[in-house]
């Protein structure tokens, strides 16, 4: 698990100006976690053999990132340096659970769909990182922008890559067949590599490498 | 982040957070507890109704009320020891009551939920009884008879868990009436691997259970497997009888699921013996 981090703009802007906006769009395709801050690479590869379960994952992670920014941001004056990632991963793991708990009581089928992503959210080094890289520095506002504009920049991601998975190894989309049954009967194999976690990594390489030829960048 | 606020403030923030954060999550616990208890009993009552057949859509657009009343004006519930006599709750009340659970606690329990406090709490129970565990245990398991008409059942739905890869899977089994043929299967209550071993709660993957046999020609158990990949590539004639097709990427999920069923049929198989002995002996088969 990688919990490399990126320079925070540390600039202070008070409107719903460019900057508000460069917050939320940057992490869209220049500095996308999963590609560019290569975060949340396990939640990335465990989710995505088929669409659906990407699906929810993308929506409870951005729900708790922009939960979890705004908290971490509301206290980052008071929390003592030393004891941060710890105060942080104790903020996120309430969040999450308490969550949980709500959707158990008041939601019961999205919630047994959700009980295995719960503990790979609190675990998801995009939650960490992005409060330690960005909340702990900015107001609450920049830092809910931020918490949306990463969930949705590590969404894409996870979409294109289950679509890809889902399509390739099961022939299928969302559970509904797309590789006509013609294709079967004349050979055609769904590639069964597609499903298995090294499946994620061969198009998540791929994604990368187009996404480097277009905005081309270069590493250091 | 240049504050440096000494160690004393440190302990208190940390404290603080430790004592707000569990503050938090015990109280929305004890507050939900009550609504998560009964999602969970409707979950149960729900896969029972769907294991013989009712649709999901029916099921899920009824009220939880509702869904209670159709459980117990169809089903039947038979407690059984372990020598299949029949047996009534009493017994694990009486039991469970020595442990200062209130009357009313129990009153409210369903069958499956004493059932499962009870064993839970069997090994505290033999000890006060002075006895081991294995003679005191009593055995007892549970049989859904469906007998919507109220004259012979038209399936029996036994329950059914084990660990599939990760943890324990749950689920319910319906049988026809020839306690052969498989009527449905249901799982609820996993935590496989969501896309490859949670598929088992696909519609495509249960229905393929129906009509599948648990015995041989020789009426010995054999259950029904989960083949490794299509059921017609390793599995030809009679034998295609007791196999449905695997899911790719969830071998171990199979193995899981194709040892903990036959080990709760093996549980019923004495019971179920018996059941088909008496039927013989009824009807003229």
């Amino acid at each position: 698990m990688s919990t490399a981090t990126v320079a925070a703009p540390a600039k202070k802007a008070s409107l719903f100006g460019k900057k508000e906006q460069k917050f939320m769009k940057d992490p869209l395709w220049d500095t996308n976690p999963i590609t560019l801050q290569v975060l949340g690479i396990c939640s990335a590869l465990a989710v995505t053999s088929t669409l659906k379960p990407a699906l929810v994952m993308c929506i409870s992670v951005i729900v708790v990132l922009c939960g979890s920014n705004v908290i971490i941001s509301l206290m980052r004056n008071m929390i003592p340096s030393k004891i941060r990632i710890i105060i942080m991963l104790a903020v996120v793991s309430t969040l999450v659970t308490l969550v949980d708990q709500l959707l158990k009581a008041y939601m019961f089928e999205l919630s047994k769909e959700l009980s295995v992503f719960v503990g790979l959210i609190i675990t998801n080094c995009i939650v960490l990182g992005r409060a330690e890289a960005f909340a702990l520095a900015n107001k609450p506002w920049p830092s809910f922008l931020d918490g949306l504009g990463n969930g949705l920049g590590y969404s894409i991601i996870l979409v294109l890559v289950a679509i890809g998975r889902e399509i390739f190894g099961n022939g299928s989309l969302m559970g509904f067949r797309v590789i006509p049954q013609f294709l079967y009967e004349i050979g055609y194999v769904n590639a069964g590599l597609m499903i298995l976690p090294p499946g994620a990594f061969i198009l998540l390489g791929l994604i990368i490498w187009i996404q480097k030829t277009f905005s081309k960048t270069v590493e250091d | 982040m240049s504050k440096s606020k000494g160690t004393t403030y440190t302990f208190v923030f940390a404290t603080i957070i430790c004592v707000v954060c569990s503050l938090i999550l015990s109280l929305s616990a004890i507050a939900l507890q009550p609504l998560q208890r009964a999602n969970m009993k409707l979950d149960v009552v729900q896969n029972i109704l769907i294991s013989v057949g009712h649709e999901k859509e029916e099921v899920f657009t009824k009220t939880a009320t509702e869904n209670f009343k159709l459980f117990t004006d169809e089903f039947e519930t038979i407690l059984i020891d372990k020598d299949n006599q029949g047996q009534t709750r009493d017994f694990m009340e009486a039991e469970l009551k020595k442990l200062s659970y209130s009357d009313e606690d129990l009153k409210s329990m369903t069958e499956g939920e004493l059932l499962s406090k009870f064993k839970s709490k069997l090994g505290l129970l033999a000890n006060k009884a002075g006895k081991a565990k294995k003679d005191y245990d009593p055995g007892y398991k549970l049989v859904y008879a469906y007998n919507p008409d109220k004259t012979t059942p038209q399936a029996y739905v036994v329950p059914i868990e084990g660990y599939g890869l990760w943890d324990i899977v749950k689920g319910y089994l319906a049988l026809n009436p020839d306690l052969n043929t498989v009527r449905g299967i249901t799982f609820y209550e996993h935590k496989e691997t969501p896309g490859l071993g949670a598929l088992i709660t696909e519609e495509w993957f249960k229905t393929q259970f129906q009509g599948k046999k648990i015995l041989d020609t020789n009426g010995s158990l054999v259950s029904v497997e989960i083949a490794r990949g299509k059921a017609t590539d390793t599995h030809s004639g009679p034998e295609l009888a007791h196999y449905v097709d695997g899911i790719s990427g969830a071998t171990l999920t199979g193995t899981g699921l194709n040892k903990f069923i036959r080990a709760n049929l093996e549980i019923y198989e004495p019971y179920f013996v018996e059941l088909r002995k008496k039927q013989s002996q009824g009807t003229e088969l």
